[in-house]
């Protein structure tokens, strides 16, 4: 019986593990933070002692497990001017090969934009576009009404499209 | 005033996570605002996403499943195990120190039963209760010494276990 829970979770932890922390990292961007909640997530998920029969509904519950979590330490510490250094020294710190600069700025760029949206917007607009989660699962891990989420979702789009716009943004806005 | 909403959103959507656009929905996104600003918004995080997938998870390691599964149940389990163990030279000093206590009172009154009986009654004879009490005390109470330190400490013991055992209880 361990034995199979062991491997369902070892299953579940390889397909899913890597976007969600990509997901913690994005949103509350600092390495060392997404490490601590993304193992804190797994622990509390595995000590919740979860039967992992339905995988989409475990992966919610690690997300909203997450999800908590971020904005719980995002009340307490302030780490976006951090974040931003850490993702220009890890672009810059990969080996790049020449003529790729102005690839590099212009993801630093999205990264800059990104930031400069509150937390909940960046998870709104991640878990929608990002995960591909529809308005009921995103209801579920953020812990709110399925209509907020539409319209929290619809305010982030016009936060980030403004910005964009005032940013005189052109690349990948066209559909 | 813009739209805040679409009948066509969910099915938007649906083209833009299969990342297929039917000539319906294309024709759609060219007339409507509001899913036009979606399907921007979608396609700008989504090359967001990629971008810095590549940046930042290319040299990312993560602990291993069986590391966390470990750390879990490891935990649980040989921990308890562990606490139990421990304790188990604790269980006898417990139970004894109870009879013991019973056993060094009962002792010190049965050895010292001719001594109380007499200087209670020549001092009920001869003064008030009161003297008789405050005779006895000094007189026993270098008698009393081994044994109330016996108790203190057997229940000085006590305290400690069950301590350590609501410790136990708690971890």
């Amino acid at each position: 019986m361990e034995e199979n829970s062991r491997k369902i979770w070892e299953e579940f932890y390889n397909r899913y593990s890597r976007p969600l922390w990509f997901y913690i990292y994005k949103i509350c961007g600092d390495e060392n933070m997404a490490d601590d909640i993304f193992q804190e997530s797994c622990y509390r998920l595995l000590r919740a002692q979860p039967t992992i029969l339905n995988e989409n509904h475990m992966k919610s519950y690690l997300y909203k497990i997450a999800f908590r979590m971020i904005i719980d330490r995002k009340r307490r510490i302030k780490v976006e001017k951090r974040a931003v250094e850490e993702e220009k020294r890890r672009y810059k710190g990969r080996n790049h090969k020449q003529g790729q600069e102005s690839g590099i700025l212009f993801s630093l760029d999205m990264e800059r934009i990104f930031k400069l949206l509150k937390p909940r917007e960046r998870t709104l607009l991640w878990l929608a576009y990002g995960e591909g989660y529809s308005y009921s699962e995103i209801a579920e891990i953020t812990e709110t009404k399925e209509n907020s989420v539409k319209v929290k979702l619809f305010r982030a789009r016009k936060e980030l499209a403004n910005i964009l716009r005032k940013k005189e943004y052109k690349g990948g806005m066209e559909p | 005033m813009r739209k805040k909403s679409c009948h066509l959103e969910n099915e938007v959507m649906d083209c833009l996570k299969a990342g297929k656009l039917s000539p319906e929905i294309k024709k759609h996104l060219s007339e409507c605002p509001y899913c036009k600003e979606v399907a921007s918004i979608h396609k700008w995080v989504k090359q967001l996403k990629n971008r810095s997938w590549n940046a930042v998870m290319a040299e990312k390691v993560l602990p291993e499943p069986e590391t966390i599964w470990n750390r879990v149940y490891a935990k649980r389990r040989p921990d308890r195990e562990l606490v139990k163990k421990a304790l188990r030279p604790l269980i006898y000093p417990r139970v004894f120190s109870y009879p013991i206590l019973i056993i060094g009172v009962i002792f010190l009154f049965l050895s010292n039963m001719k001594e109380i009986g007499n200087t209670i009654a020549s001092s009920l004879l001869t003064g008030p209760a009161l003297d008789a009490f405050s005779k006895i005390i000094t007189q026993f109470f270098p008698l009393f010494l081994i044994p109330m330190f016996i108790v203190f400490f057997s229940m000085l013991f006590c305290v400690f276990v069950v301590a350590l055992e609501k410790l136990k209880k708690t971890a």
